[in-house]
């Protein structure tokens, strides 16, 4: 019998999150921890990469996504009429399922403590249930996100794969087949915001603060180098950093938003252009975006006018999906299950576990 | 005192040469100032073939040492653990790296933004501080040996760096000292120094 109603849980990073996907594409509930009030002594502290404040999440955040599907604590359907969904893609039907069918999770990459929380609780439930498991790595849930909210998306893409710990261009030629064309040979897109934003005083997290300084900033004030922009499809942000660095020392007067609109007219230009390189060399249908910096409105702009003008499809998943969410991971779980099977609950967390290539 | 990146990184490589099973290595220094340049080097040397990328998300990135014949305690090749404190707020957030059990492995450590963690990683390590030179591209490194099992290679050190040594050092800080309290002492936590000096 195929699959319907899978919950999946996603604890690589700083977000706990759960969410039910019904037939691996209807989202019905979707909870990421910073929705969920808890009492002391975590109330109003958003988690940090700590393992503690996981656990402390965890069951919250899976009792909300269950109730919000209209699934009680032994995974079987209330009967009850599903309360409103959480997110902008939630659902209100959970599409006549009678039970949780799978528990599906993010077996890594990321840190060992946080993942053991969700791997550990996923199995739980699992056992408990007596449902499959399903391990899913955390970047092919990524990009199973522009997959949820352009179902019809015909292959290949070229998926540009931007986070605060990955920056990856891929080959998508379809679900589970992909190839690695590029990727960072030092910091990550969203790591380059991060610090930047945090040195020139502009705090954390640093995608929104830059971007929003940059708003009445001049993105032409400053010539930040374009790191390896001629050729290849590798990405380097480190210089761009220390760029930004120098110039500040050099001129202390500088408006922090010119700084801000410049850097990130860097960024995006370099990422816009491989991107467009490589939809072109690969004869893409079309570009994804996926991961956190994703939801960088300049970043979205520039993909989509560049796709327009080079008459293909531009993919960009709503901001809720391109941060860390579990309800990408519930796509990428009925997916694997539907065409891998259940994964062995021998399988552990696995903090450095890669994407796996083809060709 | 080096002038390029490139330098750098060799100077990475002289160091990486005296580092054995177990060791700490705290890199500090400002943001963009090549600590991962120095971690790149540093890895090549120690014969990390895969690409070291800056593990500042993830907290920390192992690799093996395996084109350069080190081994670790295993008989496998040695493991590099790149570490990062950067995002860390505080002692118990770096608790959870388990660096500990990494070094009873035998991994080396390489720890970013180490200067804020040092109560967490023992009395034994080789500090670095990575400070901006006179020029753009010009970097001066600070070298603190600090514990006995770094008192027995502060000769070889001093022998391995000889040819940057023509640094200038004329004000207090030389570019080997002892003991780690002048990294220790001072409050280098990116997140409450990292204003740049903008109005």
């Amino acid at each position: 019998m195929t699959p319907r109603a899978l919950l999946a849980l996603e604890t690589s990073c700083d977000e706990t999150a759960a969410a039910v996907v019904v037939d691996g594409s209807r989202v019905v509930s979707s909870v990421v921890s910073s929705q969920v009030a808890l009492h002391e002594p975590f109330g109003g502290v958003v988690p940090e990469i700590a393992g503690r404040a996981h656990i402390e999440l965890i069951g919250p955040v899976i009792e909300k996504a269950l109730s919000e599907a209209g699934f009680n604590a032994r995974g079987l359907a209330t009967g009850e009429r599903p309360r409103t969904g959480s997110g902008a893609q939630a659902s209100t039907e959970n599409g006549g399922s009678e039970r949780i069918d799978a528990v599906t999770v993010t077996l890594g990459p990321g840190l060992a403590g946080s993942l053991l929380v969700g791997v550990s609780t996923a199995k739980a439930l699992a056992l408990a249930w007596q449902v499959p498991f399903v391990g899913v790595n955390h970047l092919e849930a990524h990009l199973f996100a522009p997959i949820l909210e352009s179902p019809e998306m015909e292959y290949p893409v070229v998926v540009l794969l931007v986070s605060g710990g990955h920056t990856m261009l891929l080959l998508m030629r379809e679900p589970g087949v992909y190839r690695l064309l590029g990727q960072t040979l030092d910091d990550a897109a969203g790591e380059a915001f991060d610090k930047v934003s945090r040195f020139i005083g502009l705090g954390y997290p640093g995608g929104p603060a830059v971007q929003g300084a940059a708003v009445s900033g001049d993105p032409g004030s400053i010539s930040f180098p374009r790191s390896m922009i001629e050729s290849g499809f590798d990405f380097s942000f480190s210089g761009l950093k220390t760029s930004v660095v120098n110039y500040v020392r050099r001129s202390p007067d500088a408006r922090v938003e010119d700084v801000a609109a410049s850097f990130q007219e860097a960024v995006v230009e370099v990422l816009v252009t491989k991107a467009v390189r490589a939809a072109e060399a690969e004869s893409a249908t079309g570009i994804c975006l996926a991961g956190g910096v994703a939801a960088n409105g300049p970043l979205r702009e520039r993909i989509g006018a560049a796709c327009v003008q080079l008459g293909i499809r531009a993919h960009l998943p709503s901001v809720d999906m391109c941060t860390d969410n579990a309800a990408m991971v519930g796509a990428a779980g009925w997916w694997s299950l539907c065409n891998r099977g259940p994964t062995p609950l021998l399988a552990g967390a696995d903090p450095n576990l890669a994407l796996e290539f083809a060709g | 005192m080096t002038s390029s990146a490139e330098q750098t990184r060799q100077l990475a490589a002289a160091v990486a040469a005296l580092v054995t099973s177990s060791d700490v290595v705290v890199l500090a220094g400002e943001m963009g100032v090549g600590k991962t340049t120095f971690a790149k080097g540093f890895g090549k040397a120690l014969g990390v073939v895969a690409e070291i990328t800056s593990p500042t998300f993830v907290l920390q990135r192992s690799y093996s040492c395996v084109a350069s014949g080190l081994l670790g305690p295993d008989g496998r090749a040695a493991t590099l653990v790149h570490a990062d404190a950067y995002r860390l707020d505080t002692l118990g957030e770096a608790f959870d790296l388990d660096l500990a059990s990494s070094l009873d492995d035998g991994a080396i450590v390489l720890v970013e933004w180490g200067d804020a963690i040092i109560p967490l990683l023992g009395r034994d390590h080789l500090g670095i501080r990575v400070n901006y030179g006179p020029s753009e591209t010009a970097r001066l490194l600070e070298l603190t040996t600090s514990g006995e099992a770094w008192q027995d290679r502060r000769l070889m050190l001093e022998v391995r760096l000889s040819r940057w040594r023509w640094a200038d050092v004329s004000s207090s800080r030389g570019l080997l000292s002892e003991r780690g309290d002048d990294i220790a002492g001072h409050d280098h936590s990116p997140r409450r120094g990292g204003r740049g000096g903008l109005r």
